[in-house]
């Protein structure tokens, strides 16, 4: 899969920033898990979704429970 | 649980038979070795005391109770169970009573998210699933066994000492009449979930308990809805629960709810907080008429099964070798499967037609069906109670996105399992010769049936014993006849099903009319499907190999050597 280049990434980074906010705090998870679902099932790739998921994990700021 | 004022057998909808123990014949005489003691006369063991008789083996059943089940747990009947029922001769009554159905549904918030249709056809003589009480469950079989000549039945009878000999074992049985000693070469442990045959023998069940109660409750009411299975999840009667309703015949419904996190069993059992509950519930679902409470019971969702189903001459069938979450409606039915599995063993080495090493394939059939019970029941146990926050989001995401998008519905279905395919048997030798075939029964599953031009059925044609299913345009080779012969030889039960394709003139053959058998079975001329006792087959081949079949058939005999 071709990654995105940083113009439109540069748009998915606005347009989460306003859909966080619309979503407000009390849905900000629900809203991030569906959105994750969804692209997930759109690519259709589990090993880039495995992936993702590793990058995303790092450098998290608060140690885990 | 029942009513204030009801006791334990005061059902709204049966009458519950009271049955005596008799003097038994051991309390005045020496009577022998008996073949087979099965203790436990719930559906488990009523059915592998049937599935012995159909095999022309005696056996004594032994019950602690003095009538049938004080409720009705299990409901849900399955096709391949219909299928069992018919090859022990007890059918007609289930078909006559239960409510059968095809489809279900679920909900989310009062919103449908989802149909499913389970897999159905033409060609099958059974319904998919059918809902019938416990109580008829048992009733029925049991007066199956009645008719039976081979099955002896001791009500109010307990088994109270379990000691293994070289070459059986020996039983003390409690009973009104006096205590007695019961020689037995097999003893078939079908005593439930709490098998005192078990705590005997010291043996443990292993595995996980989930969290989350949940509550089943049966209650009468004229109520119109189809016979589908429903499922709500965070329904308005049950914020951040689950609930499942099912018609049952007698105007009975089955309501089956989850507790809230931290709500104690205890008071929720109280029959004014289940009341409550159930009454919120029947809200939701548009019942505004009267309705009676019948019975409750409290249940979790546990996977739990012993290592070994066999200790010895001792086996453990149903819920005494393994404990299923009832939403996945695998106990009744995975305990009837395993019932029909040894019996058919059993009968073959008591009567000498196999090694006894045959035995020794119950475990990895049998607990590789609970193990895949267990992988299914997990995945539904954690959706409907999450575990953990991050087990919850993913949950609720799916269902928010099961509201508008089809591709995350399936997250909504609650498991319902089919029956187990023994692909990795020490019986399944040769499981690849399943690549050349696009269709029909794969190598270790139970037979998928067809229905005939004179309107029977393909397994109606099928007897006691192994079967071969032999597709052919001209007479058969003299290699592939002799192979039928020698297994009809070491099998007096072995039956030949020729089917005769392209129009052929052969004698004894099937007709097959358009070809639904070939085309079912994915066969061309030479193809055969072995077939075992209990309707699963042994092995297939697009073109026949004697030595293989014959290898396949011998291995079913637990080795034994034509």
């Amino acid at each position: 899969m071709k990654d995105m280049p940083f113009d439109q990434l540069e748009e998915v980074y606005e347009a989460l920033a306003r859909a966080l906010d619309k979503a407000g705090p009390q849905n900000e998870s629900l809203f991030l898990t569906k959105l994750v679902m969804t692209l997930a099932h759109r690519t259709g790739d589990l090993d880039a979704f495995s992936k993702a998921l590793k990058i995303a994990l790092r450098d998290l700021p608060e140690a885990a429970p | 649980m029942r009513p204030e004022g009801r006791g334990d057998h005061d059902s709204l909808y049966f009458t519950y038979p009271t049955f005596t123990a008799g003097p038994a014949a051991e309390l005045t005489a020496d009577t022998g070795v008996h073949p087979v003691v099965i203790v436990g006369a719930g559906p488990v063991g009523m059915t592998a005391a049937l599935s012995l008789a159909s095999q022309g083996v005696r056996s004594i059943l032994i019950e602690k109770k003095n009538t049938f089940n004080d409720g009705s747990r299990a409901i849900c009947i399955a096709r391949a169970s219909y299928q069992i029922l018919q090859q022990i001769g007890a059918v007609e009554p289930f078909l006559t009573k239960a409510l059968g159905w095809t489809r279900g549904r679920s909900f989310h918030r009062g919103m449908e998210i989802l149909v499913f249709e389970m897999s159905h056809s033409e060609s099958e003589k059974y319904l998919p699933m059918y809902n019938l009480q416990q109580q008829y469950i048992e009733q029925y079989l049991w007066e199956a066994c009645a008719r039976s000549d081979l099955i002896e039945m001791r009500w109010e009878s307990e088994v109270t000492e379990v000691k293994m000999r070289g070459d059986g074992v020996g039983l003390r049985v409690a009973s009104p009449h006096g205590s007695y000693g019961l020689e037995a070469r097999y003893l078939l442990a079908a005593d439930g979930a709490r098998s005192p045959i078990r705590a005997m023998l010291k043996l443990r069940l292993h595995g996980q308990n989930f969290e989350g109660n949940y509550v089943i409750a049966d209650v009468r009411m004229r109520h119109d809805y189809p016979t589908e299975r429903r499922a709500f999840f965070d329904p308005p009667g049950n914020p951040g629960g689950t609930v499942l309703i099912h018609k049952q015949p007698d105007d009975i419904w089955r309501i089956d709810y989850q507790l809230k996190p931290g709500e104690a069993p205890a008071e929720a059992l109280k029959e004014a907080n289940l009341r409550a509950r159930v009454g919120a519930i029947l809200d939701d679902i548009g019942h505004a008429g009267p309705w009676d409470l019948e019975w409750w019971s409290l249940y979790t969702a546990n996977t739990l099964c012993l290592d070994d189903y066999r200790h010895g001459p001792v086996f453990f069938i149903g819920d005494s070798a393994h404990i299923v979450p009832i939403f996945g409606v695998r106990g009744l039915n995975n305990g009837m499967a395993d019932a029909h599995n040894l019996a058919w063993k059993l009968a073959y080495v008591l009567n000498g037609r196999a090694d006894p090493a045959l035995l020794d394939s119950y475990t990895p059939e049998r607990r590789g069906a609970t193990l895949d019970v267990f992988a299914n029941a997990t995945k539904s146990a954690r959706f409907m109670t999450p575990p953990t926050r991050g087990w919850a989001l993913a949950r609720d995401a799916a269902l928010s996105l099961a509201r508008s998008q089809p591709f995350a519905r399936q997250f909504a279905n609650p498991r319902q399992m089919e029956p187990y395919t023994y692909a990795a048997s020490p019986l399944t030798l040769y499981p690849l010769r399943d690549r050349p075939f696009k269709a029909g029964t794969r190598t270790g599953a139970a037979m998928s049936n067809v229905r005939l031009t004179d309107g029977g059925f393909l397994l109606d044609r099928v007897g006691k014993g192994f079967a071969a299913l032999v597709f052919a345009d001209k007479p058969l080779s003299p290699a592939l006849t002799a192979c039928l012969a020698a297994m009809q030889a070491r099998d007096p039960q072995f039956t030949v099903l020729t089917v005769a394709m392209g129009g052929a003139k052969i004698d004894g053959a099937l007709d097959d009319g358009d070809g639904a058998i070939a085309r079912s079975c994915d066969a061309r001329p030479g193809t055969v499907y072995l077939l075992r006792p209990d309707l699963h087959v042994a092995g297939r081949w697009k073109s026949a190999d004697p030595a293989e079949i014959t290898a396949s058939f011998t291995a079913c005999l637990g080795g034994r050597k034509g």
